[in-house]
């Protein structure tokens, strides 16, 4: 299989939900490099190891976001998050750090993706506005907006009347949603500047 | 549905390209003419990465698990995958050696079909475990190749078998079960099964042997020779890559002290990462003297590098006291005439010296003024 098939094969598998299969497949190919940039760059291999999930984090939310250049190498892509995830949490650590320091073999910029990297802060964010919501509204939206189930499915899975039920209420939630991020005028600016691109 | 629901359902059409032209045209038009419509929107989307984004969060844990899995684990998976890689090397040239014997010859050929599975099967193995075409293969040559070492002694015998003579004329016969040999045992990696052709890049030792010398403190003084003699493996000739520079001559000369990493590269374009460099440092004391007689010469031209950025000069006496001070802006200034920064004229004596550059670097010197 070249190269651009198995990288088409893994941004299918993340838009399926193979969420598995894509891990182990980057555990081989993509984690090894990352663990070695890190420990090149005064990090060890628990430092590493963090940053990677995050770049995965990052990468499977670009691609389900519909966001994700689909020509793009996947493990290419990685890296490129995990450099600069690395070089913003040593600057935190130190702020005397001089970039340039930072060993890059093969460091092409002109490569750099365009990723959704959720951050710690945006995180707690997601997590606050989240707990606003009832568990039958998350589950709702999670099952379309997330697993782009269809509206009869839905229905029988969470034991609507009908389609039409499920999907009232599945706009219900995200209206009641939307509320909430619109009213919450600190929030409101954080996600706007952050989560859009 | 509620008019409400309605222009979110078309909100949701939108953002996922569900529209046709017209309706997406449309559509814009109205989102053009209407702010508290583009907000509807904007706060939609905004939604649905939250939700995404709740979701792909929970993979952490998964990923949690999975790495910090006891490494005999994973790297016994990986073992067994290589191990059979290896099994299907030893196959390859087990079976292709010439034989004088006409029952092995016989089972061999009627066994051509089992073994070219295995070899197919050994062939996915490779792929599995290949580096991505971005990634040069070293790294990955480096780590298969530390696996193979560590992991020889792992585990379950690879499938493979030629059957012996003794159960050839026993069983004379066409077979369709799968081949078998026996896996050869790997003390080190010299007695590792020939490598598949299509990985020249795995031989490419990342060992090296070099002398560094030493850097001035606060200069670009050190020098690195590598013994090129001393690379194993890959395709002369070689290069070698050091912070970033290439060069064919394994000799880099205005190193700064510190550690390097050092690519090994060779001429089939393969790369390892060779073992961390260090240039270490020593003091230097550059030492310029000058003469300058305030009487007879016009000033004493400032002896700048002038191919560095020089930031700050000061001029003191022997025991620290500073006369003279200056930032130094494009070798400006470029003379000076003996006088203190209060503008006193120096008596006569010796004075020291420094011009700072931008990168880091101090020159410094004396000066006897004279009269």
């Amino acid at each position: 299989m070249s190269s651009k098939d198995k990288n088409r094969e893994i941004l299918d598998a993340i838009a399926n939900g193979q969420n598995t299969k894509v891990l182990n497949h980057l555990y081989e190919t993509s984690l090894p490099q990352i663990i070695k940039f890190i420990n090149m760059n005064d990090g060890d291999e628990d430092e590493a190891k963090d940053i990677f999930q995050d770049a995965v984090v990052a990468l499977f939310t670009t691609v389900r976001m519909g966001k994700y250049e689909a020509e793009k190498d996947v493990n290419g892509f990685l890296f490129f998050v995990s450099r600069n995830l690395w070089i913003n949490r040593v600057k935190k650590r130190n702020k005397q750090y001089d970039i340039s320091k930072v060993r890059l073999p093969w460091a092409d910029d002109t490569q750099s993706p365009l990723a959704v990297v959720i951050t710690e802060d945006k995180e707690k964010l997601i997590e606050k506005f989240m707990s606003m919501m009832g568990e039958k509204c998350k589950q709702l939206l999670k099952y379309v907006i997330y697993d782009n189930m269809n509206m009869k499915d839905i229905a029988k899975l969470m034991n609507f009347a009908s389609e039409s039920v499920a999907k009232n209420a599945h706009y219900r939630c995200k209206q009641k949603m939307m509320d909430l991020v619109g009213e919450d005028e600190t929030l409101n600016n954080f996600l706007y500047n952050e989560l859009r691109s | 549905m509620s008019s409400d629901h309605k222009i979110l359902e078309k909100i949701d059409l939108y953002t996922k390209g569900q529209m046709n032209p017209e309706e997406r045209k449309e559509f814009e038009t109205e989102l053009e003419a209407d702010p508290q419509l583009y907000r509807q929107m904007e706060l939609s989307m905004v939604v649905d990465q939250m939700v995404i984004a709740k979701e792909t969060l929970k993979l952490r844990e998964q990923m949690k698990k999975d790495l910090n899995k006891p490494k005999s684990q994973l790297g016994g998976y990986l073992g067994l995958g290589l191990l059979t890689l290896v099994a299907g090397g030893a196959l390859f040239y087990y079976v292709s050696k010439p034989t004088d014997s006409p029952n092995i010859a016989a089972v061999q050929q009627t066994n051509i079909k089992d073994t070219s599975t295995v070899k197919e099967s050994a062939k996915i193995q490779t792929e599995d475990f290949k580096a991505p075409v971005n990634a040069k293969p070293s790294a990955t040559n480096h780590s298969n190749t530390k696996i193979l070492t560590e992991n020889t002694s792992v585990e379950k015998p690879a499938h493979v078998q030629v059957p012996e003579q003794k159960d050839v004329t026993v069983n004379n016969k066409l077979t369709t079960a799968p081949v078998r040999v026996e896996t050869p045992v790997v003390k080190d990696e010299a007695q590792i099964a020939p490598k598949p052709v299509t990985d020249l890049c795995a031989t490419l030792q990342p060992r090296v042997e070099y002398s560094a010398t030493p850097s001035c403190k606060g200069d670009r003084t050190g020098e690195l020779r590598i013994d090129v003699a001393s690379v194993k493996g890959g395709t002369a000739p070689y290069h070698f890559v050091l912070g970033g520079n290439e060069s064919s001559s394994a000799h880099f000369e205005y190193l700064p002290s510190g550690y390097f990493e050092l690519w090994i590269k060779d001429a089939q374009d393969c790369q390892v990462l060779g073992p961390k460099v260090y240039i270490p440092e020593k003091n230097c004391k550059v030492s310029q003297q000058y003469i300058f007689n305030p009487d007879h010469d016009h000033a004493w031209e400032i002896p700048y590098d002038k191919d560095k950025r020089p930031t700050r000069i000061v001029i003191q006496d022997k025991s620290g006291r500073v006369f003279y001070e200056s930032m130094v802006s494009d070798f400006h200034p470029s003379e000076w005439r003996a006088e203190s920064s209060t503008g006193q004229t120096l008596v006569m004596g010796l004075y020291f010296f420094s011009i700072e550059y931008a990168d880091g670097t101090l020159q410094e010197g004396s000066i006897m003024i004279t009269k």
